[in-house]
């Protein structure tokens, strides 16, 4: 299905996950309520609708950057989204898998369960985050990100995996204590700050220091995801400030300013 | 608008009517004999017809509300009131929005609500509020067990000063009554501490919780308040408290009475035995035994709830301990020398052994009492649990078997020992919910119009589509919940209100406070305000004073002495 309307206000599309539309007929799908902003449209007036694929099989085009949690609490099946996904894109989802072949927006695979996403362009802040005032951020599952993402990556993530091939803003894995996040390219700083579990690895240039809570320990090879990566990392445990006990690690090479660290 | 509402099974035990088959008239806004003719028929064929409930104990407005509101915003997550054609729109679930909190009281039939504790100094906010509260008649308690100046007075024994300057403040921010928190404790919060108990000696005051107690009963009776004084003991929600609500009991067997005297709220908190949290066992029979001994002791149930709330009381230190238990996020707040306040989101879960046997405790103070007019179904909302948990708590006191059902599976296997409540068979009848959930509680708070549905009473009634003579309660427990969680129908001072469990029109109830400010009082406490007041407060009394133009629909009372 194609989106076919242009609007400024939020679109909700909590019910577009292949569960939900897969036992439908073409005309029941058509007619399922759609909220944009305070009004209520009708899903065909929205999208258009040709054919539905396969069972577990939704395909979204267009610019969807206003339509908000899609694939919210899927369990299973596939979502593929050719261009622009919006915000809270697999909100709490427990299984499955949804691919982005363009950006995705905030709040990407908040209080995730299991499942997985792939994006190949970048992704906004809190990827994998909880939501405001909780405490449940992603507890399984694993979100690919082939570009850069925003800051708050895995805020307050309690497992699964966040791999960001390009750079990361402020604050990854903040307040993290388990799971892994992996940043391929440089960090806004303050990794891992009042983190008490799992691993945080970042692979390119890190803006500042270090947070003064972390301990450092000494140089490895961390395993992230189940990969031994091959460079070396100073390694940190942290966030002492929170009696923690996670890991970081800092890319030896791309860090010259944290040289200063082997002399101690 | 003239209304009849048909053929119900009528309980009303303010009246002595149990499930008679009869016909209910009201004219304006008031329950009449008869009605020449009628706008609006509400037929209650095979329904239970009772007064609109009453709750004592619930806090709805205020301060610490609306921070609870501000500080929880996963709360609202998926608690969404979308506005209808009569209603307006809100969020929230252990803690709505005013209007959503307006709404679920009237679609539960609740039609008079108590905000239990607020500060003097803050009661301009509450009153915002309450009056931001629609559907419900309201009124709030003041706190007053640890105010310096009346302490002061009262170490002094100058009881009939401490009267006037209570009066007076009673006056100022349009209070309910006096409302004590564990007395002595909050002043020694200030200084990080507390009491342990009620022969403690609080720090820098010179007086002990005790002294405070039975100074502000003298001063409750002086002012001849409606209702008794309103305590939430020492101690609270610590093992092995129950001895100190024993005592608290016992401190005032001195001054007892045939009338009630003293209403120990939320006592499922302070009802503990065993001497730390792994030996916590139930002190429920304990307190029990006291209170069925002595007529001048009302309590409420404070009956917990399996389910994610959010704590909020003026009992700063309890707050303190219970965020070293949880780990979760904490808000520690001191009104200049009037209280101290805390708010901490708590998950009560079944398989915890504390939480289990809490849980039991609430139960079982409402099953060991013999007299429900001492008793009083309350959850503490939102503390020990949301008020959409008040048709469940019903539930489990009318059916052993719901009861028992709850205490398998995951329910934890020790706190069953904890407690006789596996022992105990007693089912309440339709007619004692009617005594505890309205009949009894407007009693305790002198509300004449309320509670019951003679000529004369205020048109508040609540009709919920169950049929006494065709329902097993102790078996359709299921039924039992989904009448009570939404009325067929309820009518608010001579309005319908409710129809099928829906709100069908939004309505303001009063504001009722009383005044006992006589013109010998006000000359003494004058005096007291212009040489204490700017001594202790940051803000002037002419900014302390909340005037009745203030209120949206103030309703005064006037208490003895006038």
């Amino acid at each position: 299905m194609e989106i076919t309307k242009t609007v400024e206000a939020p679109i909700f599309g909590e019910m577009i996950s292949p569960a939900n539309l897969g036992g439908m007929s073409l005309s029941e799908v058509k007619k399922l309520d759609l909220q944009i902003g305070n009004k209520t449209y009708k899903l065909d007036q929205v999208f258009s609708i040709e054919e539905l694929d396969s069972e577990n099989k939704l395909v979204l085009a267009g610019d969807l950057s206003h339509v908000r949690f899609v694939g919210s609490r899927m369990t299973e099946g596939n979502i593929l989204v050719e261009g622009r996904a919006g915000p809270y894109l697999g909100d709490s989802m427990k299984g499955g898998e949804i691919v982005v072949r363009g950006d995705a927006d905030s709040w990407l695979g908040a209080r995730m369960l299991g499942g997985a996403i792939e994006v190949s362009g970048n992704a906004g802040d809190f990827v994998g985050a909880a939501y405001r005032g909780s405490v449940k951020g992603m507890k399984r599952g694993t979100i690919k990100i082939h570009g850069s993402c925003g800051s708050w990556a895995g805020f307050r993530a309690r497992g699964g995996l966040i791999w960001i091939d390009g750079d990361a803003g402020l604050l990854p894995g903040m307040h993290m204590s388990a799971g892994e996040i992996y940043v391929g390219g440089g960090c806004g700083g303050m990794p891992g700050a009042e983190m008490v579990g799992g691993k945080i690895a970042v692979s390119g240039h890190l803006s500042g220091s270090v947070l003064p809570s972390f301990s450092y320990d000494k140089k490895s090879r961390p395993k992230i995801g189940g990969v031994k990566l091959e460079k070396k990392f100073y390694a940190f445990t942290g966030d002492i400030a929170q009696g923690g006990s996670g890991k970081l690690y800092i890319d030896e090479e791309a860090n010259p300013h944290l040289k200063y660290l082997e002399d101690l | 608008m003239s209304i009849l509402i048909k053929n119900g099974f009528v309980y009303d035990p303010a009246n002595k009517i149990e499930g008679d088959q009869m016909d209910v008239f009201i004219e304006g806004s008031k329950v009449v004999e008869s009605l020449d003719n009628t706008e609006w028929v509400l037929d209650a064929n095979g329904m239970v017809v009772m007064p609109g409930g009453v709750d004592i104990h619930a806090h709805i407005a205020g301060s610490k509300v609306n921070s609870g509101r501000a500080m929880r915003p996963e709360d609202h997550q998926g608690h969404h009131y979308p506005r209808t054609s009569f209603t307006r729109s809100g969020t929230g679930r252990s803690i709505p929005t005013t209007f959503v909190t307006g709404y679920l009281f009237s679609q539960m039939g609740y039609t008079t609500v108590i905000e239990a504790a607020s500060p003097p100094m803050k009661s301009r906010h509450t009153h915002e509020e309450l009056d931001d509260t629609p559907m419900i008649d309201k009124a709030f308690l003041a706190l007053l067990g640890n105010n310096w100046i009346v302490t002061r007075l009262l170490r002094d024994g100058k009881l009939e000063e401490a009267s006037a300057f209570i009066a007076w403040v009673l006056n100022a921010v349009k209070g309910y009554g006096i409302k004590i928190v564990n007395p002595g404790g909050l002043i020694a919060w200030g200084w990080g501490r507390n009491v342990s108990s009620i022969d403690d000696h609080v720090p820098l005051f010179d007086i002990t919780p005790r002294e405070i107690l039975t100074g502000l009963l003298m001063v409750n009776r002086i002012l001849g308040m409606p209702h008794t004084i309103h305590v939430h003991t020492n101690n609270l929600g610590r093992p092995g408290n129950y001895e100190t609500t024993v005592d608290t009991i016992k401190a005032l067997d001195p001054y007892s009475s045939s009338t009630p005297s003293i209403h120990i709220t939320h006592c499922q908190f302070n009802s503990y035995g065993g001497d730390s949290w792994a030996t916590i066992r139930s002190g429920a029979e304990e307190v029990a035994r006291e209170v069925n001994s002595r007529e001048w002791v009302t309590i409420d149930m404070g009956q917990l709830g399996f389910t994610a709330t959010t704590t909020m009381t003026a009992d700063g230190p309890f707050q303190y301990v219970l965020y070293e238990l949880t780990g979760a996020k904490w808000l520690n707040a001191d009104v200049e020398s009037e209280t101290s306040a805390g708010i901490v989101p708590v998950i009560y879960r079944k398989k915890n052994l504390v939480n289990a046997v809490q849980w039991s405790i609430g139960l079982e103070l409402a099953l060991l009492i013999k007299d429900p007019w001492r008793l009083f179904m309350t959850t503490d909302h939102p503390n020990a649990a949301p008020l959409t948990y008040y048709p469940t708590v019903l539930a489990w006191l009318m059916s052993k078997e719901y009861r028992e059902k709850t205490m398998s599976g995951k329910f934890n296997k020790r706190a069953k020992k904890r407690s006789v409540l596996p022992s105990i068979d007693r089912e309440y009848t339709l007619q004692e919910i009617a005594v505890i959930t309205r009949a009894a509680t407007a009693r305790a708070l002198k509300l004449m119009d309320k509670g019951h549905l003679g000529v004369g009473a205020d048109g508040d009634v609540a009709v919920y589509d169950i049929n006494p003579r065709k329902t097993e309660f102790s078996k359709e427990y299921e039924l039992v919940r989904k009448a009570f969680r939404r009325a067929k129908y309820v009518v608010k001072g001579g309005d319908i209100v409710v129809i099928n469990g829906e709100v069908v029109k939004q309505v303001y109830g009063k504001t009722m406070w009383v005044n006992s400010l006589t013109p010998q009082r006000k000359e003494a406490a004058e005096q007291i305000v212009a040489s204490e007041f700017e001594k202790h407060y940051s803000i002037k009394p002419s900014n302390y004073v909340v005037e009745e133009d203030y209120l949206k629909k103030p309703l005064e009372i006037r208490a003895g002495g006038f």
